[in-house]
């Protein structure tokens, strides 16, 4: 039998890499306070309280006060109707519906100014990025419209409800965390995006920002402006817990739930259709209408461009190495938070997801600002960029990898032990398995943030560097439609099967119980 | 000898004391059961001994080593210790006879897979198939056979019946000690069934609250239990209020069904008074019966009776007797109750 040794509480390497990263997490929103508090009031008061300011201010939250409402209704109908009605090619508008994740915000801007050039302004704005955000509503309500138990809704029935009124009093109070959830992302969204707006010549605070940026570096000004963004992104988050509400949504009882009969549409099927068609032709049919347009006017000619191979290699290698990354540093905080549980651990979680909501404009101004004065070296260097892909997409890895720890059979790690392996071995050999699916579905979710990044991309990228999004962009500012559209495709392409392994991962769809079939 | 000896085991978590004080020796090639309600630490009894948690306080020894102790312990993969836990843990991803074999380490004089399921009743042919294609009942045994490759000096099993369906669960349960006798492993189990405990145990340890209530033989506890509480919890028993007289052995209690010798040392004065229902005889006494039948409830082959013992007295009560279905009386005909074997005798409230 083995030597009595002395128990640990936690891999020290662990806890030391979880405090380190959650650390460097403060630098975006330390910097923020920290030249707050330098600047000055008057200075600061100066720099705030203008006419320009009120302007931004009004532009941004018109724009989240509109399409975080539209975006709802889209997503909670759409999902409504994929997951409860017997839809005609409901499976292939289930997948559809999800697919404008895979086209950048940006791209999407560029297909519509291509095909309507007069857009511009406020609507433009609401119009392109509902279209592409939209889906962040639609994945979770549909998902937890899946999980509900068609019971609840039959027992509503009996107890005198009509469809409708079944919706509004019983489906939809239910569905208020995902709704509440997507709508967060949603406007988070809203304040971060920074090319779909520059294209339809919409100003936000980001586009502020990144015009006063390249127009004066980091002066104080643009500084200022990030404050007043980093407030509108706190207002958000306070709204969204105050939104969550203290009502629990547990299902009650036992068993597995019996999947829900779908509701024939009736005379409601041709608007149903309409609806759900219409959204697909806004939002993927005239983007990628435009960018073939483009494809065809460049002909061949177009693909010889030299920057196009090289701008994919980079642009796969940070999106490669950026999410390895982010998963190896995801890893300790993950594994502290679900298997040592304390207010502690919990702290230390949401520090992260606290960081990660801040526009990546803010986490790109701190970083340039930082490594200029204290570690000078690293400015300009693709390390810089890798770490501030880390700050900002680090939740979608620590989420999905925490999915994948909890589903670990704690026993059966126990049973390795107690069968002779080591409790690294016993974790290797039996929860690795559990956790590959989920932490490569985290890996994949980071990887496609990097590859359709470009805002922050923009700020901290080596002089020279080309990636697919920046050699879009420089393409869009001198003009060149057609130039750019190879590089559009590209991204397109990288994205598209990425998202789809990412919607296929879950049965979304939900199948209807056997015998109930149509 | 001594295969276990647990010394003062004492665990909290967060604040929350699961364990307190418990001391307690399991002789080498015994089976004990540790029976408690839900809640009571037994599990965490386990897992201490398995090596997946560190004590706060006391010891654990096997085999006369020290193997944990605060701040201290031989990890899980270092001790000779055998775990089956209530669904058994199989590892979904591997195979039946992959599962068997993951212990073992190829050295010579060890099971093969095909012998280690024949131990436990499975056919050699199972080996290929895939956890989730087994029943409850098999699982639980290629998680036995899986323990067992390994030879543990101690086996732990964690509730392992109490998924399988009752018909299964006695006849599994016979196999295994069966099993575990033959091989000589110093087994403990824990469960909340009383009935499993008392079938299964050589000896037998109730815990609640975290503390040891009492240690015994499966008879000694369930005869002669240490208070109310254990009496309860064992079995069904009938509690009458009753006042001791005389000393020793000729103590006896007056109550409800007249003068009952008594089989513990208690003060004279009033008692609670316990029997168990299988003490007692019931027959049809027309008219003469202190007793009256109420109630008939069938439960197939017994009946259980409500008897109202002396109606109208001051020692009015009603006990619930079974007894055997075929010659059940009426209800209203009066009945006599005669005792057999000592009663006990706890302090009133």
């Amino acid at each position: 039998m083995g030597r009595l040794r002395p128990t640990r509480r936690l891999p020290s390497t662990l806890l030391v890499i979880a405090g380190a990263v959650s650390l460097l997490g403060l630098v975006p929103l330390g910097y923020i306070i920290v030249s707050v508090a330098t600047t000055g009031w008057s200075t600061l008061a100066a720099l705030v309280f203008r006419a320009r300011v009120g302007e931004l201010l009004a532009n941004t939250g018109l724009l989240v006060l509109i399409t975080v409402p539209a975006s709802i209704a889209l997503g909670v109908a759409s999902a409504w109707l994929i997951e409860r009605t017997r839809l005609p090619a409901g499976r292939l508008f289930a997948v559809l519906l999800a697919a404008p994740l895979a086209v950048p915000a940006f791209v999407s801007s560029y297909g519509w100014v291509s095909a309507v050039p007069s857009l511009n302004g406020l609507w433009a704005g609401v119009l392109i990025s509902t279209l592409c955000y939209f889906p962040l509503v639609y994945l979770p309500t549909a998902a937890a419209l899946k999980r509900l138990d068609p019971t609840i809704e039959e027992a509503a029935g009996a107890l005198g409800l009509g469809a409708w009124a079944i919706f509004f009093r019983v489906v939809l109070p239910q569905l208020r965390l995902p709704i509440v959830g997507g709508a967060l992302l949603v406007g988070l969204h809203q304040l971060a995006e920074y090319g779909a707006f520059a294209m339809v010549r919409f100003d936000t605070f980001t586009t502020a920002i990144v015009q006063q940026y390249q127009s004066t570096f980091n002066g104080p000004s643009a500084t200022a402006l990030a404050s007043v963004l980093v407030l509108c992104c706190l207002v958000l988050l306070v709204a969204e817990s105050a939104g969550r509400g203290r009502a629990r949504y547990a299902r009650i009882g036992s068993g597995v739930p019996r999947a829900t009969r779908r509701r024939e549409l009736g005379r409601w099927q041709l608007p149903a259709m309409a609806l759900v068609v219409g959204i697909v032709v806004l939002a993927l049919v005239v983007p990628f209408t435009s960018v073939a347009h483009w494809l065809v006017a460049g002909g061949v000619e177009a693909w010889a461009d030299d920057a196009l191979l090289q701008a994919l290699i980079t642009t796969i290698g940070y999106g490669l190495i950026g999410a390895f990354v982010t998963l190896a540093l995801a890893f300790p905080i993950a594994f502290i938070a679900v298997r040592r549980p304390s207010r502690a651990s919990r702290a230390l979680e949401s520090m992260n997801y606290l960081t990660s909501s801040l526009p990546g404009i803010v986490t790109a101004l701190a970083l340039v600002t930082v490594t200029i004065r204290l570690v000078h070296p690293l400015y300009q260097t693709a390390a810089l960029v890798i770490l501030a892909y880390l700050l900002m997409f680090l939740p979608r890895a620590i989420v999905n990898l925490r999915t994948g720890l909890a589903q670990v059979p704690e026993g059966a790690e126990e049973a390795a032990r107690s069968l002779g392996r080591s409790p690294l071995a016993a974790f290797l050999t039996v929860a690795v398995r559990h956790i590959a699916p989920s932490a490569l579905a985290g890996a994949a979710l980071v990887f496609l943030a990097i590859v359709t990044e470009l805002t922050s991309t923009l700020l901290l990228a080596p002089s020279g560097t080309r990636t697919l999004a920046t050699q879009f962009w420089s393409r869009i500012n001198d003009i060149d439609y057609v130039g750019a559209a190879p590089f559009a495709l590209l991204m397109i392409l990288l994205s598209l099967p990425v998202t789809y392994f990412l919607f296929a991962r879950e049965p979304r769809f939900s199948r209807e119980p056997r015998g109930n079939a149509a | 000898m001594s295969q276990i000896e647990i010394a003062g085991l004492g665990k909290s978590f967060g604040g929350t004391t699961v364990l307190t004080d418990l001391t307690l020796t399991v002789p080498a090639g015994s089976r004990t059961v540790v029976v408690g309600a839900s809640g009571s630490g037994k599990t965490t009894l386990l897992r201490l001994l398995g090596g997946f948690e560190t004590p706060d306080a006391g010891s654990i020894r096997i085999g006369g080593r020290i193997v944990a102790e605060p701040g201290a312990l031989v990890p899980a993969h270092e001790r000779a210790v055998g775990y089956v836990s209530q669904d058994g843990s199989l590892f979904p991803h591997l195979s039946v006879g992959a599962n068997v074999g993951f212990g073992l380490s190829g050295r010579p004089g060890e099971k093969s897979v095909a012998e280690l399921l024949e131990m436990v009743s499975l056919d050699a042919g199972l080996a290929t198939r895939r956890p989730d294609q087994l029943s409850g009942g098999q699982q639980q045994r290629v998680a036995l056979a899986r323990a067992l490759a390994r030879k543990p000096l101690v086996m732990l099993l964690d509730e392992p019946f109490s998924s399988l369906d009752a018909g299964l669960r006695a006849a599994t349960r016979d196999a295994v000690a069966a099993l575990l006798e033959a091989e000589g492993v110093t087994t403990v189990l824990v469960t909340h069934d009383q009935a499993e405990a008392l079938s299964f145990a050589h000896q037998l340890a109730v815990i609640r609250d975290g503390r040891l209530a009492q240690v015994g033989t499966p008879r000694e506890l369930y005869a002669r239990p240490a208070d109310v509480r254990t009496a309860l919890f064992l079995g069904d028993a009938i509690l009458l209020p009753g006042v001791i007289s005389g000393r020793a052995a000729e103590a006896s209690a007056e109550c409800a069904l007249g003068r009952v010798p008594i089989g513990n040392s208690h003060p004279e004065g009033a008692a609670n008074v316990m029997l168990r229902p299988e003490q007692l005889t019931v027959e049809v006494d027309e008219p003469r019966g202190t007793g009256r039948v109420e109630s008939v409830g069938f439960f197939g082959a017994a009946v259980v009776l409500g008897i109202r013992l002396n109606p109208g007295s001051s020692s009015e009560s009603v006990v619930r007797v079974p007894h055997r279905s075929l010659d059940n009386p009426a209800v209203g005909s009066r009945v006599s109750i005669t005792v057999s074997g000592t009663a006990m005798a706890f302090p009133t409230a």
